[in-house]
């Protein structure tokens, strides 16, 4: 069953002067799928997830998630759209800084509304526990370290357990120890939850944990090495 | 779930408002200052206004019957050749025609029995005197009324400032003095005092009492006596009634009334609000003038709303993007930013309804006295809930339209271009 489908993408940055960076990706992802994408810094990585996350709707092509082509939709159904099936862990893990650790993870599940405050609650819990955080849940976000920072944000991608979680270097701030956590995390929502996770990594040991690994060069897929059926 | 979103958009604006605290203090003190600005002005106008028309209509009725003497030889030519002939009367002249109102004793007694919307009725007789005094004359007039009737309607025994309505009525040709021209004529109860008709009737007066309402125009020229005096005085019967007062139980009825009654009874009727006109117009000129300087003063508020809301939006960018990457949409950032607005709106505007209540509440204390305004002994304010509505809808009025445009600008933030860092 097919969970992301994009066909034919082409970005072109105009300023400034006119650039391709991305030349024609399609690409098919499989529910419960771990994908990692590598490659050169600037070939188009990030611009790529941007796009696939549905932020960036200035694209050529089409793009398919959870049955629904979302190239071409408003605002606001995109926004609602990402809010229900997609977690994103930025580059540079960005956390509203003046809200507590818990409020970070808890306020996309309480604007989704679909389930009582006190479950969602349970599961950030959960899940801040996971990443070694729990005791910082009430600290404002600022007064926390880079590392710290970027395990809030991969509990907030997961709050909502959307079907695809997009993450952009999801480890490149942490150590072995929480690396190897983060990743047991991610391969055990593929698994047992039948989540999606697309994550760009320059690591090749966090490639490794994958089920296939694309490999990207100057905007476009060269080659894929499938690890696990 | 717009519930819920309500309680996430609180949140988000409760945090971001206060991140900024000393801002957010300072903008929602320029709508404080505009409220209370407005609530303790329109509190205080109103005041004075009703002040002065409560003066005014104390001595005024609320519908004057009277019959008109006036030129309408056109009009009666007009009636006999017909509308389109054309009439032309050379040299027109008022005849002989009485000022009395025909038929008064009838009306009254079918006002007094028929019309329950009024409050109280009271007939008089007025003529034109000279006011005599060694060998100065003094233009005036004497109106002659039911004392006991036009007390009740005008309060006339709370006006006096000297004698007694009773000694009026017990005093042969004992008149009532307006207080400006007993001050002109230098004269003090018990005095006589001669008048003289156009006709060149000549009578010796007796004051007995000496009245002050507060308006130049009746204190300096008018005096009271009773009806059988001034009908003698003129050598009429006891029909001859030149004017009905009337005071009606609602007064804001007048025009639609004195049409009525003209209609009915065939005289004329004026209502208070056309032989008062200059005056109001001088009310809506005061209100004007109120509601120009507190919207001005709201609209530097807004600015100050305005002023806050951008630099907020400028310095909180990057959550706006976060926010949008986490599933809200232009529509949710739209109502946060208007939410912060409002916030501030409703938290300065309710300070300003505090403050100018407590500054309506010090104006009302503080003392002023003036022999021309009986009755006045602290300056006038009006307390009206209405004032405090209006205020409370121009803060949310005025916050609302300085958010509309921040609140546009945060919903298009492009939320790649600020991730991308
Ligand atoms: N707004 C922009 N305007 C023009 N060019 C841009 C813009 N953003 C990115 N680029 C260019 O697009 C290319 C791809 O950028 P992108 O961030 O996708 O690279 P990346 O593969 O994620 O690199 P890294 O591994 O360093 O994060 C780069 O050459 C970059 O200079
Ligand atoms: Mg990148």
């Amino acid at each position: 069953m097919t969970i992301l489908d994009a066909r034919d993408i082409v970005k072109i940055f105009p300023e400034p002067v006119p650039f391709q960076v991305l030349r024609g990706i399609s690409l098919t992802i499989a529910r419960g799928e771990f994908v990692s994408i590598v490659g050169k810094s600037g070939c188009g990585k990030s611009t790529l997830l941007y796009v696939l996350s549905t932020l960036d709707t200035d694209y050529r092509g089409t793009l398919t998630i959870a049955d629904t082509v979302v190239t071409g939709k408003d605002q606001d159904f995109l926004a609602h759209f990402r809010g229900e099936h997609i977690g994103f862990i930025f580059q540079f893990h960005f956390l509203l800084q003046e809200f507590t650790i818990l409020d970070n993870v808890l306020l996309p599940a309480l604007k989704l509304g679909k389930e009582p405050p006190d479950r969602v609650r349970d599961r950030a819990m959960g899940l801040l526990e996971r990443m070694g955080i729990a005791d910082c849940a009430h600290r404002p976000a600022k007064q926390l370290s880079g590392g710290q920072q970027q395990r809030a944000a991969i509990a907030r991608a997961l709050i909502n357990q959307p079907a695809l979680v997009i993450g952009d270097e999801p480890t490149g701030n942490l150590d072995s120890e929480n690396t190897a956590a983060v990743l047991d995390l991610l391969s055990s929502i593929c698994r047992d939850m039948g989540q999606t996770v697309v994550i760009v990594t320059h690591d090749r040991e966090v490639a490794a944990r994958s089920d296939r690994i694309l490999t990207m060069a100057d905007g476009r897929i060269i080659g894929q090495e499938r690890r696990r059926p | 779930m717009v519930h819920s979103a309500w309680i996430v958009y609180a949140r988000i604006i409760a945090t971001h408002l206060r991140s900024r605290r000393r801002q957010t203090i300072l903008s929602a003190l320029g709508i404080t200052f505009g409220i209370s600005f407005y609530v303790a002005m329109v509190s205080f106008m109103s005041g004075v206004n009703e002040f002065l028309e409560d003066i005014m209509l104390s001595a005024t009725p609320h519908v004057r019957l009277y019959n008109d003497v006036t030129l309408d030889s056109v009009t009666i030519a007009q009636r006999w050749f017909g509308r389109s002939a054309m009439v032309v009367v050379y040299h027109p002249k008022v005849a002989e025609r009485s000022r009395a109102i025909r038929n008064a004793p009838e009306i009254l007694a079918t006002l007094k029995r028929q019309h329950q919307e009024i409050l109280g009725i009271s007939p008089r007789v007025t003529a034109q005197i000279y006011y005599t005094q060694g060998t100065t004359e003094v233009p005036g007039s004497l109106v002659g009324v039911d004392l006991v009737e036009e007390n009740k309607l005008f309060a006339l025994s709370s006006k006096i400032t000297a004698g007694s309505l009773r000694a009026v009525l017990t005093t042969d040709d004992g008149i009532m003095l307006g207080g400006g021209l007993a001050d002109k004529l230098n004269v003090r109860v018990g005095d006589r005092l001669p008048v003289t008709l156009p006709s060149g009737t000549r009578r010796l007066m007796t004051v007995a009492a000496i009245v002050r309402f507060g308006i130049a125009q009746i204190d300096n020229a008018q005096s009271y006596t009773t009806l059988k005096t001034v009908q003698r005085l003129l050598g009429k019967d006891q029909r001859y009634i030149t004017d009905i007062y009337i005071k009606l139980r609602d007064r804001d009825d007048a025009p639609r009334l004195a049409a009525l009654y003209a209609r009915l009874f065939g005289c004329s009727a004026e209502d208070w609000q056309t032989f008062n006109a200059t005056i109001l117009v001088s009310f809506t000129i005061r209100n004007i003038l109120t509601y120009a300087v507190s919207i001005s003063m709201l609209i530097v508020a807004g600015f100050g709303i305005y002023n806050i809301l951008t630099m907020m939006i400028l310095e909180k960018l990057k959550d706006i993007a976060i926010l949008k990457a986490m599933g809200f949409g232009q529509r949710d950032i739209r109502a946060i930013v208007l939410g912060q607005s409002l916030a501030l709106g409703i938290a300065g505007g309710v300070a300003g309804l505090v403050v100018g209540f407590l500054m309506s509440l010090g104006i009302s204390r503080v003392p002023f006295r003036n022999e021309f305004l009986p009755g006045m002994e602290y300056l006038p304010v009006k307390f009206s809930l209405l004032y405090y509505a209006v205020a409370i809808v121009f803060a949310l009025g005025s916050a609302a339209v300085a958010g509309i445009f921040p609140a546009r600008r945060a919903a298009r933030v492009d939320p790649v271009s600020i991730l991308r860092g």
